[in-house]
C-alpha cells in the first residue's frame, strides 16, 4: 500500500514538486498559495535549515512532511523501515506508523493532555514503541535531568510550567526515540543560552548517529551550530 | 496496530425515518486497534449512525461487516437477533451519553460491573467481586463504595461506572456517544485521561461520537466529520483539525472558543 520499493541510497527524505495552496472557503474562497513546486533531498546524517522570511512556508513544509497537512500536488516520499512511503498518499495508519517509529515531531508548542504528569510525558513514546514503562521513565528522567527541568516537577502536568520550561519537556520527549528522521521547528526559540547550547548539542549528537534533521531555527548561531546545509525557502505570497 | 482486517467494515449505509434522512452514503473500515471520532453538529447525523453501527437501529440500506472471533467476517443484519445480542454481551461496550441510560440504577455499582461479567459465564462469587473491585479502581471510584447505588454518584462518577461496566468483559469493540458531554471541565479531563490510557492498554478499537473537537483530537485517531446526514471529509485526525479541506470542517475548527 503506497510503498515502492528500492532504496538504493542513503536519502531519508525525497519530497518532488511540492505544491501547497491554502483555500479558505468561508473567505470568499481565498486562495492563499505558500510553495510550488518544491523539491527537498535529506540524507542520512544531515541537518538541512529551512530558511526564509516569517511566513514564507517554512512551517507549513514542515507540518507537510509530518502529514499534518495536506500538499496538493507532488511526491513526499520517507524512508520507513527501508520502503519509501509517500506521505501525500498515506492512509492514516500509516502515517500514525510512520510518526510511531521513523519521524520525529519537535514544534514550538508543547501541546499539554490533561492530568498526565511530565515523566510520562516525555515517556510516552517510548512506551508506544514497547519499551518497559519502567525503563521508559528512566530515560525520561536522565532526558529531563540533562535539559534542566528539575525533579520537582516532574510528577505534575506541564500545563502551568513557563514556556521555556515547556519547550524542554517538548524536547525531553522528541529525544527520548532515536528517530532516523526529525523534524524541528524552533526547538530552541524560548531557552537561555546555557539550555541553547545543551540542545544543540543534542542535535548535533542526532546527526552524528545518523538521523535525517530538518529545522527551523531563527537564531544565526544555532543555524551555524547545527545546520549541514541551508535550504532556501521563497516567499510565494505576494504572487497572490 | 494491526492492519491485516477491518474489525469493522461498513458499506453504502443509509438510515431514513420516512423522508428524513438519518445518515447516507457512509462507508469506512474500522482497523483494529483505531479509535475513530465521528464529529459534527447537533442534527447532522452522528448519533444515528452511532446507533446503526451498534445494531441498535436497522439501516434502511447497506451493510455492516463485523470480524466476529469465532466465524470471520458477518453482516450484522444478517444475523439473528440472538447472535447480535450475543455480540453486544461479549464483544461490545456501549458507553451512552447520559450514563442513567447505560447503568442499572436499582443494583449496587458492584454488580452493575459484576452483572456484565456474569452475563459472559462467570459463577464465581469471589471472583465477579474482586474483578469488580479492581475495574472501580481503575476507574478511580473508592472500592469502600462498592455496595451503593448509582443513583447516589454524581455525574462524572456515574460515568465512570458506566465505563467500568462496559470494559470488564474486555471487549474489542467500544461505542462511545458523547462519554464526556455534560460534565465539568476538570471531571472531564480525567475522564480523557482514563479513557486515553484504557484504550491504548488494552488495545480496542473505538468509535466515539463528540460534538468536541478537543475531546475528538485527544482520543482519537482518525476523524469523520458529518453534516445533514452525510461523511464530508474525513483523514487523520491533526490532518483534519490543523488543515481542514470542506468549508464546513473550517468553519466548525475556526469556531472553536480559546481558553
Amino acid at each position: 500500500m503506497n510503498t515502492i520499493k528500492a532504496k538504493d541510497n542513503s536519502s531519508m527524505i525525497v519530497a518532488k514538486g511540492l505544491c501547497k495552496t491554502f483555500i479558505m472557503h468561508n473567505q470568499g474562497e481565498q486562495m492563499i498559495p505558500v510553495f510550488e513546486n518544491l523539491d527537498l533531498t535529506v540524507d542520512k546524517g544531515e541537518c538541512v535549515v529551512l530558511h526564509g522570511p516569517s511566513g514564507s512556508g517554512k512551517s507549513t513544509l514542515m507540518r507537510a512532511l509530518y502529514g499534518n497537512y495536506l500538499i496538493n500536488k507532488g511526491s513526499l516520499l520517507i524512508d520507513h523501515k527501508n520502503q519509501w512511503v509517500d506521505m501525500s498518499q498515506a492512509q492514516p495508519q500509516q502515517i500514525l506508523d510512520v510518526r510511531k517509529s521513523t519521524m520525529g515531531y519537535v514544534s514550538q508548542f508543547l501541546r499539554a493532555i490533561p492530568r498526565v504528569k511530565t515523566l510520562d510525558i516525555v515517556a510516552e513514546p517510548l512506551v508506544v514503541l514497547g519499551e518497559d514503562e519502567k525503563n521508559a521513565r528512566d530515560r525520561a528522567g536522565e532526558l529531563l535531568n540533562r535539559v534542566g527541568v528539575p525533579q520537582s516537577l516532574w510528577g505534575l502536568p506541564p500545563a502551568t510550567f513557563s514556556g521555556g520550561e515547556q519547550q524542554r519537556v517538548n524536547i525531553a520527549r522528541g529525544f527520548i526515540t532515536e528517530y532516523p528522521v526529525m523534524l524541528l521547528d524552533e526547538p530552541t526559540a524560548s531557552l537561555d543560552s546555557k539550555n541553547k547550547q545543551i540542545v544543540m548539542d543534542m542535535i548535533c549528537e542526532a546527526t552524528q548517529r545518523g538521523a535525517a534533521i530538518v529545522g527551523i531555527f531563527h537564531d544565526e548561531d544555532v543555524r551555524n551550530f547545527v545546520g549541514t546545509r541551508i535550504y532556501e525557502i521563497e516567499s510565494k505570497k505576494e504572487a497572490a | 496496530m494491526n492492519t491485516s482486517s477491518p474489525i469493522l467494515s461498513v458499506q453504502n449505509l443509509e438510515k431514513n425515518y420516512g423522508d428524513q434522512i438519518g445518515c447516507t452514503d457512509v462507508s469506512f473500515d474500522l482497523w483494529p486497534g483505531e479509535v475513530l471520532g465521528i464529529v459534527g453538529e447537533s442534527g447532522s447525523g452522528k448519533t444515528t449512525l452511532l446507533n446503526c453501527l451498534s445494531a441498535q437501529h436497522a439501516p434502511t440500506n447497506g451493510h455492516i461487516i463485523y470480524d466476529t472471533r469465532v466465524d470471520g467476517a458477518k453482516d450484522l443484519f444478517l444475523m439473528s437477533e440472538a447472535e447480535r445480542r450475543l455480540l453486544m454481551r461479549t464483544d461490545w461496550g456501549l458507553v451512552r451519553q447520559n450514563p442513567r441510560d447505560g447503568l442499572r440504577l436499582g443494583v449496587s455499582a458492584g454488580a452493575n460491573v459484576g452483572e456484565r461479567l456474569m452475563a459472559v459465564g462467570a459463577r464465581h462469587y469471589g471472583e465477579i467481586r474482586s474483578e469488580a473491585t479492581a475495574w472501580l479502581e481503575k476507574v478511580e471510584i473508592d472500592k469502600n463504595r462498592i455496595a451503593h447505588l448509582p443513583s447516589t454518584f454524581s455525574g462524572g462518577m456515574q460515568q465512570r461506572l458506566q465505563i467500568a461496566r462496559n470494559l470488564v468483559t474486555n471487549p474489542r469493540l467500544v461505542f462511545m456517544d458523547e462519554p464526556t458531554g455534560g460534565l465539568d471541565v476538570s471531571v472531564q479531563a480525567r475522564l480523557l485521561d482514563l479513557l486515553r490510557g484504557l484504550v491504548a492498554r488494552l488495545g480496542l478499537s473505538a468509535i466515539v461520537v463528540t460534538h468536541d473537537l478537543a475531546v475528538a483530537r485527544l482520543l482519537a485517531h482518525r476523524l469523520m466529520v458529518m453534516k445533514n446526514g452525510r461523511v464530508i471529509e474525513q483523514g487523520l485526525t491533526d490532518q483534519v483539525l490543523d488543515d481542514p479541506q470542506h468549508a464546513y470542517t473550517q468553519l466548525l475548527v475556526s469556531s472553536i472558543l480559546q481558553p
